[in-house]
């Protein structure tokens, strides 16, 4: 330790400054009756080492705006890809497939308990086509012998999501969701319920219904059987081993497995040895002119075809004459939707398969 | 420097001598920390008090009881207790009260303190600033020092200096043996010592010429 004289020079609030007999500027402590001018005898221990206070930096700051900044905009962007459509497949699993524009299932989830369990079984590649998709949950409902029931319908409802849907009108909307029903339904590989009595039904959802279901925990389609039943149309049978597309008018609910265009008292099968009337454009057609069932069947396919409105008018047309047939055979479908005939009792057995690779 | 014991000390009187001297940064941080301020270069009552009172402490220091550093610390305040109580009685007041109050007051040098202290905030700088500037080493003072004084000496230095609030360097380096260098590196600090020099400051000028005599001085800190 060593001594030193100085003199006060300065005042502050911890310590002060002094001029040292050996004429350098010191801080020393403060202690009581010190003034300026005074004269001090101090050892080393008295004197004062600023304390650093921490300062934060200024980068510091900086960097933390761009960080927020930053945090704004990738929280306003939306990490998945975008939803365009969602389809909800009923049997007594229920799931729930979201796809994007190109038909690609890009979410998938389960709507009870069976779903669950099938999605379990399920392994799931985000990117899949949604036709794919289908295809293997139907394959894998059946080994998990969900299809074994008496009755079974497996209900496909199909809406267009809110965002997908913002700015189209609603005509606009429900041809884009028959024709999605239809691209990808018809893509669908059905050889799992071959054996089964089955019914596909599909019908058409719209946004509103979606977040009604959403809220109510159910898949768009048990919503839409809930509360808009009349809305269900049946799209295939399959009974013991065959199966027949079906063509239904809008508002007759399927009631039995088979064709309600039947007539009553003929089965569904058609064994009559008349063709079914394929309606899909440019496909091969059976003409089947002169038989009722053709006729029912045109009116119904036609029906099915164009709007709702239009129904009545073509009923007229058909009735005209069988000329029709003709016409309604090659009548392309104005949405588009193609059509597939799932059965020809004809000895065209494999018609549908066949069908099935030339639609596309 | 051999460290003289305390054995040592008690018995001989030269040793005694050296223990004590050795010993005097401690007398004083001790006293000062016993009445509670600064012992003032002018005031030096306590500290006699003080060298009495460790002079004794030597004499009556039992090794097993405590340190030793430890007892002349409680020697020290008792004594300093006792000497003011004794002022008290003698002046009728308290000393302690009045040793706060009243170490002595130079006012002049106060005044030259306040003087300097506003030419300073002209040039932007306070005594603070000069605390950090102050070169570390007392060699490297002296020399600065000797530029302050040697540019103070000139007036049109000093005109310069006051007019650009800047050191003029080339114009210092014509009258002073230095090198630009130096002078930039201490600038802040020489221009304090020659703001001194210019002014009628003559209690700080002898306070820091002091400095330039004291070099073999043992309390010299380099």
């Amino acid at each position: 330790m060593e001594i030193q004289k100085a003199k006060i020079m300065d005042l502050y609030n911890d310590y002060a400054v002094v001029l040292t007999e050996n004429a350098e500027f010191i801080r020393i402590r403060r202690k009581s009756a010190m003034s300026i001018g005074t004269g001090v005898i101090f050892t080393e221990q008295d004197i004062y080492v600023k304390q650093k206070h921490f300062v934060f930096p200024k980068r510091f700051f900086q960097i933390a705006c761009i960080a927020m900044l930053l945090l704004v905009v990738i929280s306003t962007q939306s990490f998945a890809p975008l939803s365009y459509a969602v389809i909800s497949v009923d049997i007594n699993p229920s799931v729930q497939i979201f796809i994007d524009s190109d038909y690609n299932v890009v979410k998938i989830e389960s709507k009870n308990e069976d779903g669950t369990r099938l999605l379990t079984e399920y392994e799931f590649e985000q990117g899949k086509a949604a036709s794919l998709v289908i295809t293997e949950i139907l394959n894998l409902a059946s080994q998990m012998n969900y299809l074994k029931a008496d009755k079974n319908e497996i209900l496909i409802a199909a809406s267009l999501t809110k965002a997908a849907a913002k700015s189209e009108d609603k005509v606009t909307k429900n041809n884009e969701v028959n024709a999605l029903i239809e691209s990808i339904l018809s893509d669908v590989d059905y050889s799992s319920l071959k054996n089964e009595n089955v019914v596909i039904s599909s019908v058409v959802s719209n946004a509103v219904n979606v977040k009604a279901a959403e809220e109510e925990q159910m898949t768009i389609g048990t919503y839409e059987r809930n509360h808009h039943s009349e809305t269900i149309k049946p799209y295939m049978t399959f009974e013991a081993g065959k199966a027949k597309k079906n063509n239904s008018e809008p508002g007759k609910p399927e009631t039995a497995p088979g064709n309600p265009n039947t007539e009553p008292g003929k089965p569904e099968t058609n064994n009559n040895g008349k063709s079914q009337n394929n309606n899909s454009k440019g496909n091969n057609v059976e003409n089947n002119s002169g038989t009722e069932m053709t006729q029912t069947t045109e009116i119904a396919e036609t029906t099915e075809n164009e709007k709702t409105t239009e129904m009545t008018e073509n009923t007229k047309d058909n009735q005209k004459g069988q000329s029709d047939n003709s016409v309604n055979k090659n009548k392309k479908n104005e949405k588009g939707l193609k059509k597939i005939d799932s059965t020809t009792r004809n000895g065209n057995k494999d018609n549908y398969f066949t069908n099935r690779g030339k639609r596309k | 420097m051999e460290i003289i014991s305390l054995s040592d000390a008690k018995s001989d009187r030269v040793k005694r001598d050296l223990f004590i001297k050795a010993h005097i940064p401690f007398i004083i941080y001790t006293t000062s920390s016993a009445i509670g301020r600064y012992i003032s270069i002018e005031n030096d009552e306590e500290f006699s008090v003080a060298l009495e009172a460790f002079n004794m402490a030597i004499d009556t220091f039992q090794p097993d009881l405590s340190k030793f550093e430890t007892y002349a610390t409680t020697v020290i305040r008792n004594r300093i207790i006792d000497f003011y109580r004794q002022q008290k009685k003698h002046y009728g007041h308290d000393l302690l009260d009045e040793g706060i109050a009243a170490p002595e007051r130079d006012d002049t040098l106060r005044m030259e303190i306040a003087d300097l202290s506003h030419r300073l905030k002209a040039f932007n700088m306070n005594f603070d600033d000069l605390v950090d500037v102050s070169p570390k080493h007392k060699d490297t003072r002296m020399r600065a020092i000797e530029v302050g004084i040697g540019a103070s000496k000139h007036q049109n230095i000093l005109d310069e200096l006051y007019r650009t609030l800047k050191l003029p360097v080339s114009e210092i380096l014509k009258v002073v043996k230095s090198t630009r260098r130096f002078i930039y590196l201490h600038s802040k600090y020489i221009l304090a010592v020659t703001l001194i020099f210019g002014e009628e400051h003559q209690s700080l000028q002898e306070w820091i010429l002091e400095t330039l005599k004291d070099d073999d001085d043992g309390n010299s800190k380099s």
